[in-house]
């Protein structure tokens, strides 16, 4: 399945050539398809591009939609989700690739002699929260990044890209604005509920709240229980791990069985299981500590931003 | 101490501020003056008046002749329109990035009241904004003809930066440079435990890591640790377990965050982007003193070249017992309570500082 990158600046001289009109493109039945997607795509509920003109197409007009439906928060919320699967995609590519896109794209200042390096203003301007300039490896103003790290560089780059790009509120045909007042509601209802989240790649085990770090204890000398790995599966999920980080989590257990594991992953991810409150956990019998919030996903962005676990957690654990 | 003898003396010195204004004939350099918002102040408030703009450096010499002020600032922000009263309506372009190294943040143990400062706080001061200009040279990259030194005007320095890519840095990426400086960071993912084994940086990284582990090793060294060169060693290594017993996960990184290379930066000045700033070779009115460019860092003595009010006798009383001060070379000092005679730079100094009044 080849993969399309309407962002790059290739693809809007692309759709520039292609000479097309906004009147042509809401009015043609042959565009109607990559309305409906567009529409879709700001719920996320896509389905993939037929080919590179109508990826463009596509983008763009989901960018007008935005722009007429005039919500923020949704704004953000599709910027955030689509600059993240380019992100997952990019991370597939060459670093040949991500190296040409983060320079010519976006203009970053790249040092590749001895180590992959990002020029610091740059990687401050761009970066997830979970990396730290203090943590990095910094020397003459360039701070050395591993691929993946500049995957998620880009992110950021192609998040604030999609954000500016979302034009000006204007007068657009009424195809548009119909199809954005479909949308509308059920987008907004929609963001309110997933509260768009950052998603993290890595998990940062020093910030697990209690509970799940005992899960996980237990996972690996294989006596959690089956409210265990729910409890553990949903939390990763809630995070936004993919499946097989998740799944390496769980191949710690020694009654590891991979096929049994992908499955649970999988059916709990289509099911839209949500991770359980703090509440529910005690019920459960899995809450070794108290917390400052109410979640044991907001603990744990709550402890990562202190750069650690809570210390009377801690102080649990260790009897 | 009447009221009115404080009075006074804040009149005397606005006299000296109106005569050194008054002989100004060129305003003292602003990159990008017409884009500054400016704020000024008096010797009872720092920033009384604020959000005025200046359209060229002509205009903005003619207030300064007309009005004196005790304290001159201006945005460390540049704005479309930055005389509007309301901050949303300035249409900020960008903030420069400067940083303030003050000497309250040093944790000076010095033998006086915290709100003075001595030679050896003026010596520490220096200290830090050498070991600042490092950071931003080495770590950072910046040239050093990017980087500009002033005096504050009181207790510390400003470095600002002449370069057009920062502008744009938002406040949570300015924090990010400022927990760089001052190791405001957890060690927990420097200094790890894995397999019972304690793992650390080497002093061949770059950045804070190898900062941190060359530190490291020099404190040890310096030290009565039990088989001392063992552990510097191991530590050349990545392995930070060579501590003698007692010296678990937890007092290893204390002991590193107590070694380690740190600058107290004002972070509240560096992010803050819409921050008024002292202009440079302007008076500052907590001191008399000018708040000077320093071209030479390693020769420059605050109390040495920043006096700007002449030596004539002027009669005194002091209304603290004031340390000894050693001006343009000269001791003064120490201070009782009561009358003295006082060359009028010093008298200005101590006047503004509160320490006397004028008779």
């Amino acid at each position: 399945m080849p993969q399309y990158y309407p962002f790059l600046n290739s693809e809007r001289d692309r759709l520039k050539s292609l000479d097309l009109k906004i009147d042509d493109i809401s009015s043609s039945p042959i565009y109607s398809r990559a309305l409906d997607n567009a529409a879709q795509d700001i719920v996320g509920r896509a389905e993939k591009p037929e080919d590179r003109d109508f990826a463009i197409i596509e983008f763009t007009l989901s960018k007008i939609l935005l722009s007429i439906i005039g919500d923020a928060g949704l704004n953000e919320g599709y910027a955030e989700r689509k600059s993240d699967e380019f992100r997952e995609q990019l991370e597939k590519e060459s670093l040949t690739f991500l190296i040409k896109v983060a320079r010519e794209d976006f203009g970053m200042d790249m040092r590749t002699e001895d180590s992959l390096r990002t020029q610091f203003i740059d990687f401050l301007r761009y970066k997830p929260e979970f990396l730290k300039l203090s943590q990095m490896n910094l020397l003459k103003g360039y701070v050395q990044v591993t691929k993946k790290q500049l995957a998620w560089i880009l992110k950021g780059a192609i998040k604030q890209r999609v954000l500016e790009a979302i034009p000006k509120k204007t007068k657009f045909p009424e195809s548009l604005e119909k199809a954005a007042q479909r949308i509308k509601g059920k987008a907004v209802r929609q963001r309110r509920v997933r509260a768009d989240r950052p998603r993290i790649s890595r998990l940062n085990e020093a910030a697990l709240p209690p509970c799940i770090r005992d899960i996980i204890i237990a996972l690996e000398s294989g006596a959690a229980n089956h409210n265990a790995h729910f409890v553990l599966v949903t939390f990763l999920h809630g995070l936004g791990l993919d499946e097989n980080s998740i799944l390496e989590i769980f191949r710690r257990s020694p009654k590891f069985k991979e096929k049994t594991a992908r499955y649970q992953i999988r059916f709990s991810k289509e099911r839209e299981y949500t991770c359980p409150a703090c509440k529910s956990v005690k019920d459960y019998g899995l809450c070794p500590a108290d917390c400052p919030r109410k979640h044991p996903i907001s603990n744990y962005f709550l402890f990562l931003k202190r750069g650690g676990a809570n210390p009377r957690a801690k102080k649990t654990e260790n009897g | 101490m009447a009221d009115s003898e404080v009075l006074q003396t804040r009149i005397w010195l606005k006299g000296l501020f109106t005569n050194y204004y008054s002989n100004m004939y060129e305003v003292p350099k602003v990159a990008e003056l017409g884009q500054r918002e400016f704020g000024f102040g008096s010797f009872s408030k720092k920033i009384a008046i604020r959000h005025r703009a200046f359209k060229d450096d002509r205009e903005l010499l003619g207030y300064l002749k007309k009005e004196a002020p005790a304290h001159v600032n201006h945005s460390t922000a540049r704005y479309e329109f930055p005389g509007e009263a309301n901050m949303e309506a300035k249409g900020r372009l960008g903030t420069d990035l400067i940083f303030d190294i003050d000497v309250g943040d040093l944790n000076l143990k010095h033998d006086h009241e915290d709100g003075w400062v001595c030679d050896e706080c003026f010596a520490a001061l220096k200290g830090e904004a050498r070991k600042l200009i490092e950071f931003l040279t080495e770590d950072f990259g910046f040239a050093e003809k990017e980087l500009t030194v002033n005096f504050s005007g009181s207790r510390g320095y400003h470095v600002r930066l002449k370069n057009e890519k920062v502008l744009s840095l938002d406040d949570s990426a300015r924090k990010e440079i400022c927990s760089y400086l001052s190791l405001d960071m957890d060690l927990e993912e420097l200094i790890f435990e894995r397999d019972g084994r304690i793992f650390g940086p080497r002093p061949d990284q770059h950045g804070l890591k190898g900062r941190i582990a060359k530190t490291v090793m020099e404190k040890v060294k310096a030290s009565e640790l039990e088989n001392k060169e063992r552990v510097a060693d191991q530590i050349r290594d990545g392995n930070w377990g060579a501590f003698p017993k007692g010296y678990g996960l937890k007092r290893i990184m204390d002991y590193a965050k107590g070694a380690a290379v740190k600058i107290p930066v004002d972070s509240k000045v560096t992010t803050d982007l819409t921050h008024l700033i002292r202009m440079t070779d302007t008076l500052h009115g907590g001191s008399s003193l000018l708040a000077k460019t320093v071209e030479d860092l390693d020769s420059f003595n605050p109390l040495d070249k920043c006096f700007v009010f002449g030596d004539a006798e002027k009669d005194v009383e002091f209304i603290k017992e004031t340390p000894e001060v050693v001006a343009k070379g000269q001791t003064f000092g120490p201070f009782e309570k009561g009358p003295a005679k006082l060359p009028t730079y010093l008298a200005a100094y101590l006047g503004a500082k509160g320490r006397c009044v004028v008779k």
